[in-house]
């Protein structure tokens, strides 16, 4: 019987052997093949497609590609299996929070964006390439290496908390957003979740939408190594191209004397060389930029793994800027037994940036082409030194090389898990992480740079350390079960607690020794001249989530969530929120009427509502304080401390959203997006303004309402879908209205800041948040008729006007202008914002453009105090400093430095018809003019890629291209600064030109 | 099997419960700071709460925009720059614009300093100390509370008065006093000083803090204000009394030399013989004194042997510089010259205030040294000069004025004025009739107070800003003095500031002053 049992057993084995190709008759490669009942057995197919296993006779082989539809056929011995594209995308998931759900089911507003994508743009940030990809998301750039943009979900739905989206990276909620130090080449995908049924899930953190960012794993049946490295070269790009030569001596000249004062240039023009170029000195003519990465990813019996490592570098335009990254990723999963599986995410980066923002700022105010960067004898040309119309010392070239600025950051982020499958449709996950980030901060100016040459001064610096550490720890209950294959239920119950401290030390000195050795020896400054200091917060955050989803028979989807956030942040009467949502959607293809329709070949229509909340607001500010107000008796401090009173009202910004659309696609190649919403946010943070007789002058509280209302669209599809020649296309549209519904109490109107500039910041019921004010300009004074008008409608402000300053309108007819006849410019961000990506493939060549634009917005440049933090303009999206709109229009009297485009408009006596305000002009201010309707567009990326694969015979190479990439090459915009988006000039814009070399092994 | 589901719960359970255990506690915690319900538990904190008083006293007094426009709305100073306006200030510009012609920070600043001091009086209360010592503690905090108010109520007319701390946020819509309310509150709490407040110089108290002969100047400075404006001549004889008291202490006196009272030329000058209550400054960050800064020589310049660098918002008038008689020592404190890198630059009255001048001097005016400190390590960027607010000088003229006015030519005013007079280096005057004298009296409050922020009271109160700055800025015009502009206003004795805008929207029960009619 044994005998016989193991010949049957010998003589039912076989050696089978095939070769597996898609739809056009190309052989797959990887493909896996597996015995059906046992998949333990099998093999993967080889660089030409071909197999070959030994298996029991009557066995079934299961063949599967991910992207394909998988095959199960009976093994026989010379196989020819042809797979075809998984187009339906049934099964295509969207990570959303907590876990993941099929596309098909979302009933929210989500949008995805895979790695391809993201990594078609070399940068060091990963949100970079989020650009003009999705609906609804506006990405602002800040042109300075190493800087994290700023993102919009929906519109800006605060006035003094943050309005950034929540970050979750693995599942790892990060309290510290800045994911620059996240390599984007290990980026799986990116998921923007928008509208309340998809971010309620996040509570007190979802109101300004989230972004999912997940990395890579290594899939089940696959072994890969992939290389991919990109050198290229940057090229500054919008140079404003000041005036020089002739026209500046005329320029100067002229402006002077109408101003009433001495003309600068009094010799006959040709005895003068005004032939500097201070932009093209202070910029470099090209900077290198380079991306490798290196990512093992596969499995090996029961652990699936990812490995990476990556370097960037991209050096700056200007010299003294640049940025390093170097970073390390890890992601282990391992299924130890049937119940209990193990793993970890942890990533490490090391990155080093160097700052110098100021070189170019100021080049329209001191860049007088007239002065050379360096004297005759080598020594550098401080202008302020001899020339008496310049007062400050100033010379960036000299300033760059002298001062420095450094910051390292060490960053480390890791999540270890365990999940165990307690029944079969039961698990529960517990994850624990810590996002711990380690920087420090080098500063030192030298006694050589221009400012402390001048007035004798030794060298200062400063030393800086920052530790910002987040932990959280999550239990989560996921339970899902099909009935009669037509209800499909899941729930999930989360419990999670997660805290924030930071912790900094600063030493800064002046005085010091020698240039040489900087401040890194603090001991070297003058003893008298140093100062410390050291602060430490925390913010603590515990949640209860649930959510629940139902599926009738994949046609009537419902989701529901809710959430109840503690936060440490709140006063101690809010301390709990409750954030509840739900989504109804509505598979209407998968009726009988629709089901097998040939034009619309799927159709969902969704809705939600839900509240989510913004918890942003700072740490501490609902406690009373006891602060320090030192006094000194003359000679030494005496010690003083002051009460501050607190609110224990204080709580979370509060947010209704209402979405609904619907997801069409047409001839199963055209796809519709289409989603409307109502975002409305109330409980506004703001320190309300108080009696100040009583000694103060404000108190933060939630008062204030806003609302965004606005509508997204996609359009894309494949335009041509042929053996050689694939086109594929997708636009994308967003619109959003913003309004201030309520302020305080009766007020209608507060001024945030009135500049002399003459822009403003008010906030108005019936305007924007983050909208600008500023006069309204009636053009230039052109001829003695309108001079005279002028002079009568508003005799004082228009007593010394004369031709060629700007005249404006006199709002309320009070007889002057001033502070009372602002216009609203409208707010900051675009009212539409678009995308447009495209992609071509013809054999093996392929081409991929995309940009991105905006129409109707004002810009904030000009302002005086302009950071993106605790200032008047902190609504604003970036740091912008420019005086670019000072020279261009003599603002504020000054004759400051135009464009050759704006100095060929000036209004002159010989150019009676010039729209620009004439040199030297008076009373010129920011207005509608120039800070207003702003529009931009910018080509992004063009990228040129050859697909080498099929010339490649080499066993082991699964894919080798090249790639060319033309990044922000083209750019539009209605006005010259070299951010197009927000005119700010302190940092150049870079045009890219990128060779790549993508290889998987 | 059974093993296993066995092993999986107790794991779930096991790890369920480790991270379950994570507090549940909310509570804030914060690192750098204390509740303040936990603070005043003894006098050492209490004392530091009465420093923290001294401190914002400090930042309201010397704000250096509100010493910038008192001096520059009168013909004692004139811009050099354009930027915070200062030619329009010169030109008393849209005076009746709350929102921009106006002290924006001077009313929040100084009900900042009296809620301390009410913080002071009421959390006082709870600490067990020595009686004396406690009542030298209020009485300090009462002194800086009335001096507040005295600010206040020159510029701005009746105020609120709040009648103890702010601990909640319900009831702080409290509406203004009379004038006369508000001088009672003033008087009664400096009367309490008067007889809680040590003499300068006793042993164990600082010297730099408030005196008994502090709140006596004080007392004489309100008293001859009231009587100038309400023309009561009783006022006049409490103005006498007051002065007379201090002058009997015998505890002040005035300095010989007077560029010895300038910390700029003087090491020593802090809290010396003349000074009865000074805003003390150091070398320390946030303890700098900015005027040093702001009222500079030039546009961002670092002079070597000059202290830190400088900018220049406003200057003495030229002309104010010019009246001085040649011999007056106190034109000593003017920085009319200097040589920098082998230049030499020197201030010329007939360059009308352009820069450069014609001897390359770089702003409008002379440098007013009573601002600066040339002592303090340039690099540190940290000038500390202190600045005076009440000296012996200005008791000796106001005794001089009070008793001129009771009667007209006394020998007793004369001889107070020529005290001052003389130690200027001036031959003593002669004998004068009231209004000659009056006039003589207020010539010197000139010369001896210029850019220390007192002028500007003593023209308004005996109704003198109007015509001397029609005539000051009418000359300038004429001459084509730089940045001059024709007049847009000419101040009346009754002239009141308004209420900025911002603390008149915070509180609607306040109501803004009526616009000020020009003369």
């Amino acid at each position: 019987m044994m005998i016989l049992f193991s010949v049957g057993l010998y003589a039912q084995t076989r050696t089978v052997s095939g070769i597996v190709k898609d739809t056009n008759g190309e052989p797959l490669i990887g493909v896996a093949v597996q015995l059906k009942d046992n998949a333990k057995t099998g093999t993967i197919t080889d660089v030409n497609g071909k197999f070959t296993l030994t298996t029991p006779t009557n066995a079934s082989l299961v063949f599967s590609y991910m992207g394909y539809v998988p095959q199960t056929l009976p093994a026989s011995s010379s196989m020819a299996i042809t797979l075809s594209e998984d187009t339906k995308k049934l099964d295509e998931v969207i990570v959303v929070g907590y876990g993941t759900m099929k596309k098909s089911d979302l009933t929210g507003s989500a949008a995805q964006i895979k790695t391809d994508a993201l990594t078609a743009t070399v940068a060091g940030n990963a949100l970079e390439s989020l650009q003009g990809k999705a609906s609804g998301v506006a990405v602002f750039n800040n042109n300075k290496p190493g800087e994290s943009p700023s993102i919009r979900v929906r519109g800006s739905g605060s006035i003094s908390a943050s309005n950034e989206p929540l970050y979750v990276v693995d599942g790892f909620p990060l309290m510290d957003g800045n994911i620059s130090d996240i390599n984007p080449s290990d980026i799986e995908s990116m998921e923007v979740l928008k509208d309340a049924s998809s971010t309620a899930i996040y509570g007190s953190r979802g109101a300004n939408g989230v972004v999912m960012i997940t990395t890579k794993k290594g899939v089940q049946g696959t072994k890969n190594l992939t290389v991919t490295s990109s050198v290229g070269v940057q090229i500054p790009g919008r140079l404003s191209n000041f005036i020089r030569g002739t026209d500046f001596i005329n320029f100067m000249n002229a402006g002077y004397t109408n101003q009433g004062s001495l003309a600068p240039f009094t010799n006959d023009v040709s005895t003068y060389d005004a032939s500097t170029n201070w932009e093209k000195e202070i910029l470099k003519k090209s900077a290198l930029v380079q991306d490798y990465n290196v990512v093992f990813d596969g499995s090996s019996s029961d652990t699936n793994y990812m490995l990476s490592f990556g370097y960037y570098n991209q050096e700056g335009l200007v010299a003294a800027q640049g940025y390093q990254k170097y970073s390390l990723h890890t992601n282990l999963q391992h299924k130890f037994n049937k119940w209990l599986t193990v793993g970890t995410n942890s990533q490490f980066a090391y990155t080093v940036q160097d700052i110098y923002d100021s070189a170019l700022s100021d080049v329209s105010r001191y860049g007088w082409a007239s002065e050379p960067v360096k004297n005759s004898d080598g020594s550098y040309n401080i202008a302020s030194t001899h020339n008496t119309y310049l007062n400050d010392p100033w010379n960036p070239v000299l300033d760059m090389g002298q001062t420095t600025n450094q910051t390292t950051n060490n960053r480390f982020l890791t999540n270890v898990f365990a999940e165990i499958q307690l029944l079969k449709d039961l698990k529960f996950r517990a994850n624990v992480g810590v996002d711990i980030k380690n920087s420090r901060n080098y500063q030192y100016s030298s006694s050589e740079t221009s400012k402390n040459s001048v007035s004798g001064t030794k060298g200062s610096g400063s030393n800086t350390w920052y530790k910002n550490m987040s932990k959280v720890m999550e239990n989560i209950l996921t339970y899902s079960h099909t009935w009669d294959k037509k209800h499909r239920f899941s729930a999930t119950g989360v419990y999670s607690w997660q805290d924030f401290t930071y912790e900094n030390a600063a030493l800064s000195g002046s005085g010091f020794e020698n240039d040489e050795t900087g401040a890194w020896d603090m001991t070297l400054a003058t003893t008298s001249s140093v100062t410390w200091a050291s602060t430490k917060y925390s913010n603590k955050l515990i949640s209860f989530t649930g959510r629940a989803t139902y599926a009738y028979d994949d046609k009537y989807l419902l989701t529901a969530t809710s959430r109840w956030d503690g936060s440490s942040r709140f006063g101690s009467n809010n301390k709990w929120g409750y954030f509840p949502s739900a989504g109804f959607g509505w598979r209407a293809t998968q009726e009988p009427f629709l089901k097998n329709n040939k034009i619309i070949t799927d159709l969902k229509l969704r809705t939600s509502f839900g509240i989510t909340g913004n918890q942003e607001i700072g740490n501490y500010k609902s406690l009373a304080q006891l602060v320090a107000a030192n006094y000194t008796n003359g000679s030494s401090i005496v010690k003083g401390f002051a009460e501050t009173i607190g609110n224990n009202d204080l709580k979370w910004e509060r947010t209704t959203q209402w979405d609904i659309g619907f997801d069409l696609v047409l001839w199963d190649r055209l796809n519709v997006n289409v989603d409307y919403y109502r975002r409305y946010t109330n409980n506004l943070l703001y320190t309300v303004p108080i009696p100040t007789s009583s000694g103060y002058t404000s108190i933060l509280s939630n008062v204030g309402e806003v609302s965004n209302n606005g509508w997204e669209v996609t359009f894309g599809g494949k335009i041509l879908d042929q053996k050689d020649l694939k086109i594929d296309a997708s636009v994308n549209l967003t619109y959003n209205k913003n309004r201030i519904e309520k302020l305080y109490g009766d007020v209608t109107e507060v001024a945030v800041k009135y500049e002399t500039s003459g822009l403003a910041r008010i906030l108005k019921v019936g305007n924007a948040v983050d909208a600008v004010y500023a006069r309204k300009s009636l053009g230039i004074i052109k001829t003695q008729e309108q001079l005279d008008w002028y002079k009568k409608t508003v005799p004082t402000t228009a007593a010394n006007a004369k031709l060629g300053d700007e005249m404006y309108a006199d709002i309320n007819g009070d007889g002057t202008i001033s502070s009372s006849d602002y216009v609203c410019l409208g707010s900051v961000q675009p009212k539409y914002f678009y995308g447009i990506n495209l992609n071509a493939q013809y054999k093996d060549f392929g081409l991929s453009i995309y940009g991105q634009g905006g129409l109707k917005y004002a810009s904030i440049v000009g302002a005086e105090n302009s950071s993106a933090n605790g200032s008047a303009w902190a609504m604003s999206y970036a740091d912008v400093g420019s005086y670019l709109l000072y020279g261009e229009n003599q603002i504020l009297n000054n004759v400051y430095i135009p464009t050759e485009y704006a100095y060929k408009r000036m209004w002159s006596t010989t150019n009676t018809d010039g729209d620009y305000p004439a040199a030297g002009a008076h009373g010129v201010y920011l207005s509608d003019r120039t800070n207003a309707n702003w529009n931009y567009f910018i080509l992004k990326n063009i990228q040129l890629s050859y697909d080498l694969s099929s010339l490649l015979k080499f066993k082991g190479i699964k894919k080798l291209a090249i790639n060319l990439n033309f990044q922000n090459f083209v750019t539009f915009a209605n006005h010259r600064g070299y951010n197009p988006v927000n005119g700010d000039t302190s940092n150049p814009w870079a045009k890219s030109i990128l060779f790549g070399v993508n290889a998987k092994f | 099997m059974k093993n296993n589901k066995i092993y999986r719960y107790v794991a779930t359970t096991l790890l369920a419960l480790t991270l379950l255990c994570s507090c549940t506690n909310l509570q804030e915690s914060p690192y750098t700071f204390i509740d303040p319900n936990s603070f005043y538990q003894n006098e050492t904190q209490l004392n530091e709460a009465l420093n923290s008083v001294y401190a914002q006293f400090r930042k309201m007094a010397g704000n250096y925009t509100y010493i910038m426009r008192l001096e520059c709305c009168t013909d004692f100073g004139q811009p050099c720059y354009t930027k915070e306006n200062c030619p329009l200030i010169n030109s008393w510009y849209d005076i009746n614009n709350a929102s921009t012609y106006t002290f924006t920070s001077v009313w929040s600043q100084a009900y900042t300093a009296i809620n301390r001091a009410n913080t002071l009086l009421a959390r006082g209360e709870g600490v067990d100390m020595d009686a004396t010592a406690k009542a030298q503690m209020y009485a300090q905090a009462r002194f800086l509370r009335a001096y507040s108010y005295f600010i206040l109520v020159r510029l701005y007319g009746g105020v609120p008065i709040p009648t103890t701390y702010t601990s909640t946020l319900e009831g702080l819509e409290i509406p203004r006093e009379s004038v006369e309310s508000v001088y009672n509150y003033i008087i009664s709490d400096l009367e309490y000083c008067e007889t809680n407040l040590p003499v300068r110089g006793t042993s164990g108290y600082d010297i730099w803090r408030a005196s008994k002969g502090a709140a006596q100047a004080l007392l004489g400075e309100i008293y001859l204000t009231r009587a100038s404006m309400e023309g009561n001549s009783a006022y006049y004889q409490k103005c006498v009394d007051y002065c007379q008291k201090v002058i009997d202490s015998k505890v002040y006196s005035l300095i010989p030399n007077y560029k010895n009272l300038w910390y700029a030329f003087n090491a020593s000058a802090k809290n010396n013989a003349e000074s009865i209550f000074e805003l003390q400054y150091t070398a320390v960050s946030g303890q700098e004194n900015t005027m040093h800064r702001m009222f500079g020589l030039g546009n961002s310049i670092t002079i070597p042997g000059f202290g830190a660098y400088f900018y220049h918002r406003y200057g003495p008038s030229i002309y104010a510089w010019q009246s001085y008689n040649a011999a007056d020592t106190r034109l000593g404190a003017f920085i009319t010259s200097y040589t920098w890198n082998g230049k030499n630059y020197e201030f010329v009255a007939s360059d009308k205030g352009f820069y450069p001048g014609s001897k390359n001097w770089l702003t409008s005016t002379p440098g007013n040294a009573k601002y600066y400190d040339f002592q303090t390590n340039a690099a540190l960027m940290l000038p500390c000069a202190n600045f005076y607010m009440l000296r012996y000088s200005e008791v000796l003229l106001n005794y001089a004025e009070a008793k001129n006015q009771l009667s007209g030519g006394s020998s007793d005013a004369l001889a107070k004025l020529n005290e001052v007079h003389q130690r200027a280096g001036l031959t003593a005057l002669g004998s004068l009739g009231q209004s000659e004298l009056d006039n003589a009296i207020f010539q010197e409050r000139g010369w001896e107070f210029i850019g220390e922020g007192k002028i500007y009271y003593d023209e308004l109160r005996t109704n003198r800003l109007g015509a001397r700055v029609k005539a000051f800025v009418a000359q300038g015009v004429l001459d084509g003095m730089y940045q001059f502009q024709a007049l847009n206003f000419v101040p009346k004795k009754t002239f009141l500031w308004k209420i900025p805008q911002s603390d008149l929207d915070s509180n609607p029960a306040l109501e803004q002053n009526p616009d000020n009619v020009s003369d």
